[in-house]
């Protein structure tokens, strides 16, 4: 077969080749203004965790506005990336309302808060208030605007808005305290009788629990975390209120570009303050306060403050008064500082001097018994060991520097605390991370040192102590009062005995 | 007679220096010769179940920051239930302790008693051993086996596949 040659038109080759390139360009210069907006806008979308349907139907939305119209990225820089998962949401009656006009009076509106959290910062710094009718309402709210909210024509407080972040700040980074930083804030809350003791400390707590009726107190004292009273606030969140005033702007949002100044899409609550960046320590009026923060290197401040709750030590009573029952019971817990904390108790077999006590979450800290029985120990066994290391390095110590375990007997009750976690790593790692080894430390325990029932409770004390000493163990020792109102933390002095130790730093066993 | 007393004492100095007192130095190597009489076989029988060891003592190196080496006694295990094997170790008989597969870790309690570990395959889990010598030749020790003391892992399963007190005698 005779295949005819194919004529090629010059000008219709240099049409194609121009449009090659031109197309090839165009898609270059995309590529590289937009990997970068690509990146963070993935970033923004990615929805880790438990992502509830209508938070879903919300990414959804912003998609679509950002699609056309990019202010994702602009958004993500200043004011932060979503934490979806941690939305709260919240249902309320559509009637009318302070800085609403509600649309639809049909039925119910729900109203999501979708904390927003600044690269590279551990506070909530900004938030979308989404209200969800016959539409979806979407605003942005900064927290650094709160000063707005002291003009008394807006339709809510200054203080009502920053416990809106404080509230976010606990569901996002479980901080349960917030040191208020500009003392204008909550102003009628605090009772002048210790108006002073304010100025050098005062803190908010969030209250567990669903939100509504209840929504904190607060709390003030003397010397940070060693003197607690609590003044009771019966103040509600009711987010529904959160608005500038400004009637409807925000709703659908879309408009606008990327323009690099704080643009957010349609989403700004007309304040026009967003864009630039905070350093987490009071733009909100406020600053988290974070455990190191509380307890800067001193054991002894949790210990002594954990005392002075109302829960730990009627936990640590409750146990001594069980100790006749013939089965050992332990209780772990939940954030013990904040007014609503969570203890679970676990009973252990009858009979056995042993306990499987093995928490789902990270908590706070644990105790157990150990009740009377002619082969008890009055110290920790070598297993008890093994299972605090355990949950040091399967994330089950939700924070490492208040973290408390603890044992009570009819006679004895010790707290341990890690205190150095570099020693405790190396303790863990050497003797209590396999079968073979930690066979090894038990010889040391129960052998080399003699720890047992039959040895009175100062022998086995100091043996205790000893092998906790001789293996560099990183952990502090606190030992409590016979009537368990204050711990001691101990230690062996320089001829090997067991004295106190002074809580000037932390230094371990 | 001088000689003889000269003798006796040496003998209780270097008696005394061979059992040093935990911890021991650093780098040290230290024996326990009262483990001797626990070395070797040992079997219990009751009609078609039994208890068989084989028991070795080993030098077992302590990590750091201990660095030192102690005589134990390691020890490796089959039980026999109904003319079945339950569970055995004993192939492993012999290996160094670490990665030795044993079943059995234990130290001098007292002279005729040890104090150790057990780990029991069919449960996976490790218990409390008493090892006691009940005659003066040394032929008859007492096995007692108990639950470990303290928190345990999830799913822990309690009660024991072997026989807890039994009577061992020496092959």
């Amino acid at each position: 077969m005779k295949v005819k040659p194919q004529k090629i038109f010059l000008p219709q080759t240099i049409f194609i080749g121009l449009l090659i390139i031109l197309i090839t360009n165009s898609c270059r210069k995309i590529d590289s203004i937009s990997v970068s907006d690509y990146a963070t806008t993935s970033r923004f979308f990615q929805a880790n965790g438990n992502i509830k349907p209508i938070v879903n139907r919300i990414i959804e939305k912003i998609k679509r506005d950002n699609e056309r119209h990019p202010f994702v990225p602009s958004m993500a820089q200043n004011s932060g990336f979503a934490v979806w998962d941690k939305a709260i949401i919240q249902t309320k009656p559509n009637t009318p309302a302070k800085g609403f006009q509600n649309r639809d009076m049909s039925g119910d509106d729900t109203i999501v808060l979708i904390p927003m959290v600044l690269e590279n910062t551990d506070f909530v710094s900004s938030l979308l208030k989404v209200k969800i009718s016959d539409d979806i309402f979407i605003k942005l709210f900064e927290g650094k605007d709160y000063q707005q909210y002291f003009d008394p024509n807006k339709p809510m407080t200054a203080d009502e808005y920053v416990k809106v972040f404080m509230k976010l700040d606990y569901a996002v980074f479980n901080y349960t305290k917030f040191k208020i930083l500009d003392f204008n804030l909550f102003k009628d809350k605090i009772p002048d009788s210790v108006e002073s003791q304010i100025s050098r400390a005062a803190y908010w707590v969030p209250a567990d629990g669903p939100l509504g009726d209840y929504c904190g107190s607060w709390l003030y004292g003397g010397p940070e975390a060693t003197q607690y009273n609590w003044y009771s606030d019966d103040m509600t969140c009711d987010f529904g209120d959160l608005s500038d005033g400004g009637g409807d702007s925000g709703s659908s949002g879309g408009s606008g570009g990327n323009n690099g100044n704080g643009n957010n899409g349609g989403y700004n609550n007309g304040s026009g303050s967003s864009g630039g960046s905070q350093n987490g320590n009071g733009n909100n009026g406020y600053t988290p306060v974070r455990n190191k923060d509380t307890f800067p290197n001193n054991r002894c401040l949790v210990v002594d403050s954990l005392m002075k709750t109302n829960d730990f030590p009627m936990y640590y009573k409750a146990l001594r008064d069980s100790v006749k029952i013939n089965h050992e019971i332990g209780i772990l817990f939940e954030n013990p500082f904040s007014p609503s904390p969570n203890f679970a108790v676990i009973n252990g077999d009858t009979g056995t001097l042993s306990l499987d006590m093995n928490p789902g979450v990270p908590i706070n800290g644990s105790v157990h018994s150990h009740y009377n029985d002619s082969n008890r120990l009055s110290v920790f066994s070598s297993d008890d060991f093994f299972k605090l290391y355990d949950w040091y390095k399967n994330g089950k110590v939700k924070d490492t520097t208040t973290f408390t375990f603890g044992m009570v007997s009819d006679s004895t009750a010790y707290i341990l605390m890690i205190t150095d976690f570099s020693k405790f790593d190396d303790f863990g790692n050497a003797y209590l991370s396999d079968s073979t080894t930690f066979n090894l430390f038990e010889n040391i325990f129960y052998n080399g040192y003699g720890i047992d029932a039959k040895k009175t409770v100062s022998q086995n004390e100091k043996a205790f102590l000893s092998a906790l000493k001789l293996l560099k163990s990183g952990l502090s020792v606190f030992r409590g009062d016979s009537n368990l109102n204050h711990f001691t933390k101990i230690g062996l002095d320089a001829n090997n005995n067991v004295s106190s130790v002074p809580c000037a730093n932390d230094a371990a066993q | 007679m001088k000689k003889i007393f000269f003798v006796f004492i040496l003998s209780l100095f270097i008696q005394n220096k061979l059992q040093a007192q935990f911890p021991y130095p650093v780098g040290s190597f230290t024996s326990h010769p009262e483990l001797n009489k626990f070395v070797g076989d040992w079997k219990w029988g009751s009609g078609a179940d039994s208890v068989i060891l084989h028991l070795e003592k080993q030098f077992v190196h302590y990590p750091q920051p201990l660095n030192f080496d102690e005589e134990l006694l390691v020890g490796w295990h089959k039980y026999i239930k109904n003319g079945t094997i339950v569970e055995t170790s004993l192939q492993y008989s012999g290996l160094p302790y670490i990665g030795g597969h044993s079943s059995i870790l234990a130290g001098m309690k007292s002279p005729i008693k040890l104090y150790g570990s057990f780990r029991e395959h069919t449960k996976s889990k490790k218990c409390d051993l008493y090892l006691t010598m009940i005659n003066s030749s040394f032929t008859q020790m007492d096995w007692r086996l108990l639950e470990s003391r303290g928190l345990k892992s999830q799913g822990f399963l309690y009660g024991f596949t072997l026989p807890v007190n039994i009577v061992l005698i020496k092959q």
